[in-house]
Formats: structure tokens, sequence, C-alpha cells
């Protein structure tokens, strides 16, 4: 009974060696509400980007209502009825509220510059007709009695329905939402399910990208899932739900070697970092909410947690990065909460970066030289000292043997799991008391990511101590000693990673978000 | 007022009466300023409605489009020397040609602005800069046509069929009455849905284009429309001083545009008007007292550009906003006081 209102025909998007998208094909009918999930880098942002015109695609054809769109600009595909929302919001805090919506409204279309120099009658009632739609716009998402306030004092959640408000605005056939439920409270996400469910009762098409698989499996009629690019799996919320490589793709694969993992918190000696209470905000948004945490001299504990559960933002938070609003962190005995980034590095703390962050210019070689920053001082180096660097080189290049190979090679120029080997051994150079990963297996092909915790395994036997933040579960608690689950700013649960490794929470944790 | 409660970025929340009240006083300044001033202030206040003319223009594109031009000078220059060129070499009506120095203005800003559509930010005004500098190049080297560095004279004055407008005061209410013309059209303007839309192009691009806007078309628009008006100011200006040389239409000007915008502030279309009054009175103070302190008159002029830099500093950190940013934020905590 439904047409097909959007379809995706084998599309193709390369970005230098990565594929965003794969050869894709799938469609979207008219009146549904239709769900696109994946683990973080599957594709799905580029996917919405390749619809509304913003990436434009190597191959395929992308038809809305049977005509192809694909050489259309942004502005254009707006017009002709695809509007959407972002992931990360992009209001107009220039305006007041119901500027931003009136922006959206199109019924200016003969109003020329001339006309709007003079201020011709006709204009001023437009204008108002105009101010009357955006105002009934903005009674749908509930936002009327705030549409005279700044828009930038509107809270999170009031800022991701405006963008809703503001994209009916165009009228359009299909809406794209990106992540509607990110960064939203509890009641929140309730009143957009709400929304979004009546937008559907009303006709409109709906096309969203959700990481949270129970909003997901209440709102959606369809669910396409991707990973690395590809759709792996697609049909109802019940059938993906069932589907074992959807389940892989968001908690990862177990590795199948055995690590050899200590049972027991080591005691006795107080922890090298410990966390009491902590709170940290990222602009409107109370990211970690009162996080108690600790981590002994030779462990390697690990923080897993689904996306947007505060992993970085914890990270982050100990790397000195954001200054938490309220709580203790103890560093050595010593408290350094809100103590600048790169103080704690001297005192002997490295952050390896959520995407690496490579010196994309300097060679291998020359970014280790450079990881070993805090063994160079103003005044020079003792001969001493640099033969030790050359050798702790020499070390990293016996750990990654690929990097030897390429240590003239420019850094930005490699694979994303070279990257990644270059950036643990950089972190490595400067002789850290800590090294911190966040999600060393982001985007990286399986095979890759056991060669790199293959890797920490030999550093954990060197003692080297670890703080590792997955989103790869199964990996991260069949190496860590310890872990921590995170899910919404909060510790859920902590314990031993070989127990929890079986744990049924941890599924729910990651599937079932809020 | 219908919505006394709206939140307006723009400082028109003013009742009715007030703005009455303003604007008569404003006339009646205007009106009686050149009895007041005598002429050499009244001279001065010639050329502050003619770089009022050119600072609307680059408010409308560096506080709404969010595009610095370091070329402002540059369509002044294209607008005096059109302007020049065509009275003196063909002996055209004074005019026509000021219409002639419009239409080349939009044109080359057309061109230059087609050109950079796809750069951002400081890109663009680096481009704008290379344009700038090559602009002030031809007018030294095409020595045949601009008079080389040396300059032009004898371009004639305005006149109405046989009254020639001569003295201090005429040019004066003339200028002034242009300069209010081009200010009206310009707050109509900012405040129509042109206005708003360039104002979210200035936010986010990404949005607006998502938002159906063809962004490049409005960019394209603003940057002409601002050439227009330093087309104008500037064949207004070459009519007015009667000589022109290229040593006028340089960087520094350009500069000096900036910082007029910067110092009324980018948030009113009246800031132009704001900027460029203090800007010049500050000129006016700095010549008077500089060689006083530096008995060299010439590194007068090289302190009156320190000068300039720190204020421009000091307006960026303390005063984002502008003077008339300023203004509005002390009637806000005023009014919230209340």
């Amino acid at each position: 009974m439904s047409e097909i209102l959007l379809e995706f025909d084998h599309v193709i998007k390369t970005f230098g060696g990565v594929t965003a998208v794969n050869d894709n094909t799938f469609q979207v009918k008219s009146g549904q509400v239709v769900a696109l999930i994946g683990p973080n880098g599957a594709g799905k942002t580029s996917t919405f980007n390749c619809i509304t015109g913003m990436y434009s695609p190597n191959s395929g054809e992308i038809r809305f209502q049977g005509k192809n769109i694909i050489n259309l600009k942004p502005h254009q595909i707006a017009n002709i009825g695809i509007s959407r929302t972002f992931q990360n919001l992009q209001i107009f805090n220039n305006m007041s509220v119901v500027e931003n919506v009136m922006v959206a409204v199109k019924k200016h279309q003969k109003s020329s510059l001339l006309s709007s120099m003079l201020q011709l009658p006709s204009m001023k009632k437009t204008e108002r007709e105009v101010r009357e739609i955006a105002l009934q716009k903005l009674e749908l998402v509930g936002l009327k009695r705030k549409a005279f306030t700044a828009a930038t004092d509107l809270s999170f959640g009031e800022q991701r329905l405006l963008e809703i408000a503001r994209s009916l605005a165009l009228n359009p056939e299909l809406l794209l939402l990106d992540e509607p439920m990110s960064g939203l409270s509890g009641d929140e996400v309730k009143r957009m399910v709400d929304l979004i469910l009546n937008l559907k009762e009303s006709g409109l098409t709906i096309f969203l990208i959700e990481h949270d698989l129970s909003t997901v499996m209440k709102l959606s009629d369809h669910v396409i899932v991707l990973e690395f690019g590809s759709i792996i799996a697609e049909g109802t919320p019940e059938e993906v739900w069932q589907n074992e490589r959807v389940i892989e793709a968001y908690i990862g694969k177990g590795n199948d070697r055995q690590y050899k993992q200590n049972d027991v918190i080591q005691k006795g000696h107080p922890p090298l970092l410990q966390l009491e209470n902590i709170h940290t905000y990222r602009g409107n948004i109370h990211a970690l909410k009162g996080i108690d945490l600790s981590v002994h001299t030779g462990e390697l504990v690990a923080i897993i947690g689904a996306n947007g559960a505060g992993k970085s933002t914890l990270l982050g938070t100990i790397a000195g990065q954001f200054s938490p609003r309220q709580g203790i962190i103890r560093f050595e005995n010593d408290e350094i909460q809100g103590t600048p980034a790169e103080l704690l590095a001297h005192k002997g703390m490295n952050l390896v970066p959520e995407r690496r962050g490579m010196f994309s210019e300097l060679t291998v070689e020359e970014s280790l030289r450079l990881g070993a920053f805090n063994r160079y001082s103003f005044t020079g180096i003792s001969r001493r000292e640099l033969r030790k660097i050359n050798e702790d080189i020499e070390q990293m290049y016996n750990l990654f043997p690929r990097l030897r190979e390429r240590r003239k090679q420019l850094s930005g120029t490699m694979s994303g799991g070279e990257q990644q080997m270059l950036a643990i051994a950089r972190g490595l150079m400067s002789n850290p008391k800590l090294l911190m990963l966040d999600e060393p297996s982001l985007g990286l092909a399986p095979l890759i990511v056991k060669e790199i915790f293959d890797t920490l395994n030999q550093l954990k036997q060197m003692g080297t101590t670890i703080l590792l933040v997955e989103q790869n579960a199964r990996a991260a608690l069949s190496l860590a000693d310890r872990a921590y689950v995170l899910e919404n700013g909060s510790i859920k649960f902590e314990g031993m990673a070989r127990d929890l490794i079986h744990d049924k929470r941890i599924q729910d944790a990651y599937l079932s978000g809020h | 007022m219908e919505n006394r409660n709206e939140v307006k970025m723009l400082p028109n929340d003013l009742t009715i009466t007030k703005r009455i009240g303003y604007s008569l006083f404003v006339m009646v300044f205007l009106l009686f300023a050149p009895l007041l001033l005598g002429s050499y202030f009244t001279g001065m206040f010639v050329l502050m409605g003619i770089y009022t003319i050119a600072a609307v223009g680059l408010t409308l594109l560096m506080g709404y489009a969010g595009l610095v031009s370091l070329a402002q000078a540059s369509f002044w220059g294209i607008g005096s020397y059109v302007t020049g060129i065509a009275t003196t070499h063909f002996e055209w009506n004074i005019w026509l040609s000021i219409m002639l120095a419009i239409i080349v203005s939009a044109v080359v800003a057309g061109i230059l602005g087609f050109v950079t559509r796809n750069m951002e930010g400081h890109y663009f005004t680096l481009a704008t800069l290379g344009f700038g500098i090559v602009l002030n190049i031809i007018l030294v080297e095409e020595g045949d046509w601009t008079g080389g560095s040396s300059g032009m004279t004898g371009i004639p004055s305005l006149s109405f069929l046989e009254y020639s407008i001569n003295s201090e005061t005429a040019w004066f209410y003339l200028i002034w009455a242009v300069t209010i013309l081009v200010l009206l059209l310009f707050r109509n303007l900012v405040h129509s849905n042109w206005g708003r839309n360039l104002r979210s192009i200035h936010s986010s691009s990404l949005a607006s284009s998502a938002m159906g806007i063809n962004t490049g078309r409005f960019r394209l628009q603003a940057f002409i429309l601002s050439a227009v008006t330093g087309g104008l100011s500037g064949a207004l200006y070459s009519s007015y001083m009667g000589f022109i040389s290229p040593a006028v239409f340089n960087f520094e000007m350009s500069i000096k545009f900036v910082l007029m915008v910067v110092v009324g502030g980018l948030v009113s279309i009246w800031g132009a008007v704001i900027g460029v009054v203090v800007v010049m009175l500050l000129v006016e103070f700095l010549r008077d007292y500089l060689p006083l302190i530096f008995h060299h008159s010439s590194a007068a002029g090289a302190i009156e550009i320190i000068f300039f830099g720190l204020l421009l500093i000091i307006m960026m950190i303390y005063m984002p906003g502008g003077i008339v940013g300023a203004i509005e934020n002390l009637r806000m905590k005023w009014r919230g006081e209340q």
C-alpha cells in the first residue's frame, strides 16, 4: 500500500581510502518511520549527507519521488521536500526562537531586494503570515511560549525541539533526524518519542539515525543496520533485535585469545589514580554525574558503555581537558582536578585520543621522537638521555613491527590501524605512569583490533598501567583486569572483567540506553 | 507595539514616542548643525556622511553576512576614479558619472564575489586584501587614465540645473540627505526576511542551506551591495574634494573602514554612523595632539596607525558589540534592575 518515497541505489562514497558508504541500496517507504542504526563510524551521518546534497557520492543514484536528486545542491533538495536536523545542533544563535523557524518558512519567493529595501506593505503582510506559520510549528513541538526568547537561552533539549520545528517549517515530505535523542534526559526522550509518533500520525515520513535501540524499537517500522559503511541487516525491529551480527556489531566480538587476567583487586598501596564524586558539565549537559573510580599501579582497567555514555568526557576530565565542577581527582596522592592538560602530561599521564590525533605531516620516527617531548629540556638533552630515547624508539619498533617498516613514511598517509599503533607508541614514548586509551578499536577491522589488543596485553605484562575506554565491550573485557560500566554519565556497575564478560546486564546497558 | 516581550537581537524595540523623539532630535541637529559648527567642522561632517555611506555597506557585510572585507577602500577608489575619468576624460555629466561609478563597482564586486564564492572566513578576507593591493597598483601605474601617483584634479562639483553645489553648508545638507536615505534603505533590508536569511548564513551556513537558502546567492548580493555603497561614497567623495590620488584608496583606508564598523558595532546598521563619527573625531584629536608629543610630524602618522591597531584589539576584547552593543547591554541591565 505504501509507495517508495526515497530510494538509495548502489551509492558509494569514499574519503581518501575510507569507504563511508559502501555500495548501499535501500528504500524508505511513504508514511513510515525508518531507523538507521550502527556503531560509531558506520557511515550513518555520511548517508544523510549524501541524501541532503552535502556530500556528492562517487557513484550510484538517490531517487526521491522517483527523481534522481544526486546533482542537486543542498538548498534545492530542501526545497523539494527533504529537510533535516543535525546531530551537533546547528541553531541560528543570533536570533530569537521564532526567527529561527521563520528562516525556513518559504513564502517570500517574490520578495526582491528592492521591495525589501522599500519595505512595501505587501512585505509586511507576508512577514506577519510567516510569523504565524512559525508560531504554529513551535506549538507543534511545545515551544510556543518561548517563541520570543533568544534561541541561545533554550536548554539543550529545547534546542533539539527547535531544530525539528524549523525543519517542519519547510513542509517536508521526508524528515531526516540525526540522533534526535542524544543528550536528552529520560523525560525529554519520552516527549521526543511522542512528538515523532505524532508527526508520523500526521502523514510525515521520518528517517532517523539513533543509537538508543530501545527507542528505535518503540518508534520504527523498519530498521537498517550499518557497519563499516555496509548494510549488515535490515528488517522489522524484532528481526534486527534477534540478529547475532547486529549484537556483535554493537558490543563487539569476543576475542578468541585468552589473556591472563588478575582476579583480585590489588590492595595495600594507595591507588595510582582515584576519582571521588566527579561531576563534569559539557556546556549545558551534565555529562558526568558523580563518578568514583580507581586505578592501581600495574592494572589494566576498562571503562565500557554505549555511545554518549560519557566515556570520552571521563578520560578528558582525568587528563585535564575538562575541569570538573565538583569532586576530587588524586594522582599519586596529589589532587589534580582542574590542572591543565599539559602539566598533567609532564606529571606522567598520557592520553591517546579518540581518532588518534596524528601529526599527519610528520614521519613515524619524528612522531615517536615528539612523543618523548617531556624528556627534552629547554637547555638541550644529555647524550645518555638521547641514547635512551633511541633505545625506546627501537623498543616501539619491536612492539609494533609494522611501524619499523614505515619509519620514514608520513603518518597521515598510513592506514587507520597503523595510525592507531603509532598513536599508542607515541604515547608510550613519554614513559607515562598511566596510559589512557580512548577507543583504540574505533573504525578498525577485527584483525587489526586483535593485533592491537595483543600488544596491549604485552604492555600489561610489562607492567604498564592502562586505563582503556572501549565501545567494543567483549574485546575489552577479555583483556582487562577490572572494568566499569558507564551509562548516562554514571557508573552502572563495576567488577572483575572475567566476571562481567558473561553478565547479561552489559547487553542491556548497550542496547537499551536510557 | 505588538509583542512587547519580543527579544530582538537588533536594537529597535523602542516605543514609538521615543523613536519619534530621537528622530526629531537628530533632524533638528542636522538642520542647524552647519549654523553652529562653522565651515571647518561642517566640512568634517560632510566627510563623516560620505564615510558613513561606505561603512553602512561594510556593516551589512561584516555584521550580518559575517564576511570581513579589506577591499572597501578599493570600491571607494573605483567609485572615485570612475567618476573622475568619466567627468574629465569624457566630460560626462556628474550625475551620470556617479551612476556609472555605482554600476562599475557592482560589476567588479560581482566578478570578485563570484570567484571567491566558496572561500570561508579568513580566505575571503585575504582575497579582498589581494584585490585591494592589485587595484592600488593599477591606479598608480595606469597614469594616462588615472594621473598616476599624483592623482586627478578638476572633478566637477554636483549641480542641480544651473545651481552648482559649492558651499560646505550645501554639501552638508545634500550628503546627509543621501546618507539618511541609505541608512533607512539598509535598515529596512536587514529587518526583512532577506536580512534574516543573511544572518542565518552567518550563524550556520550548513543549516541555512539545509533550510532551502541559496547561501551563495545571498553572500554575493551582500557583497555587491556593500561594494555599491563603497562606489557611491567614493563618487561623492571625488566630487566633493574635486581632487583624488591613489594614496587615499589604500590598505590603510580599508582598515580604517573596518575599524569604524567595529567601533560603532556590528549588530546594528546605526553602528556605522556612530563608528564613523567617533573614529573621525579621534583622528582629529590625534592630529592636533600627537605632533605636540612627538616632535617629528612623520612619526605622528605612524603612531596613529599603532593607536588604531590598539583600539581595534581593545574593542575586540572588551566591547565586541561595539558602542551600540555596549549601550544595548547597559540598557538591558538597567531594565533588568527595574
